[in-house]
């Protein structure tokens, strides 16, 4: 008979889920408030008139600045999938244990007959299904990641050539938008401080612990231990 | 049996997640189509009047900082003053419209606008490009 859960196990049982949607949605509706009050400091001094909050978190200044960070955390993340199946780091819980770099074997991945009676049906199947499944985590991640650079580049363009015009200068095309300064000065800047994050973990874990958290080594764990998690 | 075909409850999600994009797609393209039309008309009307030598349209087409300005400069009020600074500006050639600004090119001038809650309206006319660097305007509200 299955286990009779309380509603509020069934709620921690989802509580990282639920922690940060909340986080994250308190944080959008911080910058939509902050940015729109930006944004009209900056109209009031060029003589133009304010914008409501409607207009602003419809508006391209406000789909820029979201999409711009979006696309470098789907960037980190599929950087960090993609890259750990074959770089190591010795000491990291980040880093798979050394000498099993690679893709690994049908048997140690579970797929085929080798899965279990309650793995996910195309992890059982074969073909096509379970290639897909196989890479469907940093192909989720990429387009992800491809759809909010998209945004990004759209919306930037927009901007850039709205405030030019303000300036009384032609606007932009987007091929110049693209290899222009504001879209790579954007983009660079967000991946920068994506890529130190990603590889300062790495490094930190292998040194410093936070005890119960599945990102550290067990506290007793040393240094030189790679690919355990707490 | 192991990898059946994928079923309707599969893809189905996916089909209507491409059947939103598409949708949201043509929706804004429909509303870039119309606030290009809305500038446009606005920039027009205002060439209009200053063919027509109607002051009291065209001085209703500036901006409010335009209209300050070209009074602040000139010593005088709009009507009196607007006519002497925009010249009848030929064929329209085109028109780009990004945000909240638009700039409506014709063979003899240049326009540019920006969307109030009214409706548009002209900031910069008479204008001359300098390069890169910001038009020459006869009539600007800086």
């Amino acid at each position: 008979m299955p286990e009779r859960q309380s509603p509020l196990t069934r709620l921690h049982r989802h509580s990282l889920s639920l922690v940060f949607g909340a986080l994250f949605v308190a944080a959008l509706l911080g910058q939509s408030v902050a940015g729109l009050h930006q944004l009209n400091a900056d109209l009031h001094a060029e003589g133009f008139p304010r914008v409501s909050w409607a207009h602003y978190v419809s508006s391209s200044d406000f789909a820029v600045d979201v999409a711009e960070n979006w696309q470098s955390e789907y960037l980190q993340f599929l950087l960090y999938v993609v890259l750990t199946v074959w770089l190591l780091q010795r000491g990291s819980p980040e880093s798979k244990e050394l000498g099993r770099a690679g893709t690994e074997s049908d048997e140690a991945q579970e797929v085929g007959t080798h899965a279990r009676a309650d793995s996910p049906s195309w992890a059982r199947a074969g073909g096509w299904r379970r290639a897909v499944y196989s890479n469907s985590l940093g192909a989720v991640t990429a387009l992800v990641f491809l759809g909010s650079w998209t945004v990004q580049a759209v919306a930037g363009w927009v901007v850039l050539s709205e405030e030019r015009l303000r300036r009384l200068q032609d606007p932009v095309s987007f091929g110049d938008y693209l290899t222009g300064a504001d879209f790579w000065s954007r983009s660079l800047q967000n991946w920068q401080s994506e890529f130190l994050a990603v590889g300062s973990m790495a490094v930190f874990a292998i040194y410093l612990r936070q005890r119960g958290s599945p990102e550290s080594k067990p506290v007793g764990e040393p240094h030189r231990s790679t690919g355990i998690e707490g | 049996m192991p990898g059946s075909r994928a079923s309707a409850a599969d893809v189905g999600p996916a089909l209507a997640a491409l059947a939103l994009v598409l949708m949201g797609s043509l929706v804004l393209s429909a509303c870039a189509s119309s606030q290009q039309d809305d500038a446009t008309r606005a920039a027009d009307g205002f060439v209009a009047a200053v063919t027509d030598r109607q002051a009291d349209r065209a001085c209703a087409l500036l901006a409010p900082v335009t209209r300050e300005e070209l009074e602040r400069s000139s010593g005088g009020p709009c009507a009196e003053v607007v006519l002497q600074e925009a010249a009848e500006p030929g064929r329209r050639l085109g028109v780009s419209t990004f945000g909240d600004m638009a700039q409506v090119r014709y063979a003899e001038d240049v326009l540019f606008l920006s969307r109030y809650s009214e409706g548009w309206r002209v900031v910069a006319a008479g204008c001359v490009a300098q390069g890169d660097e910001p038009y020459s305007c006869g009539i600007e509200g800086r």
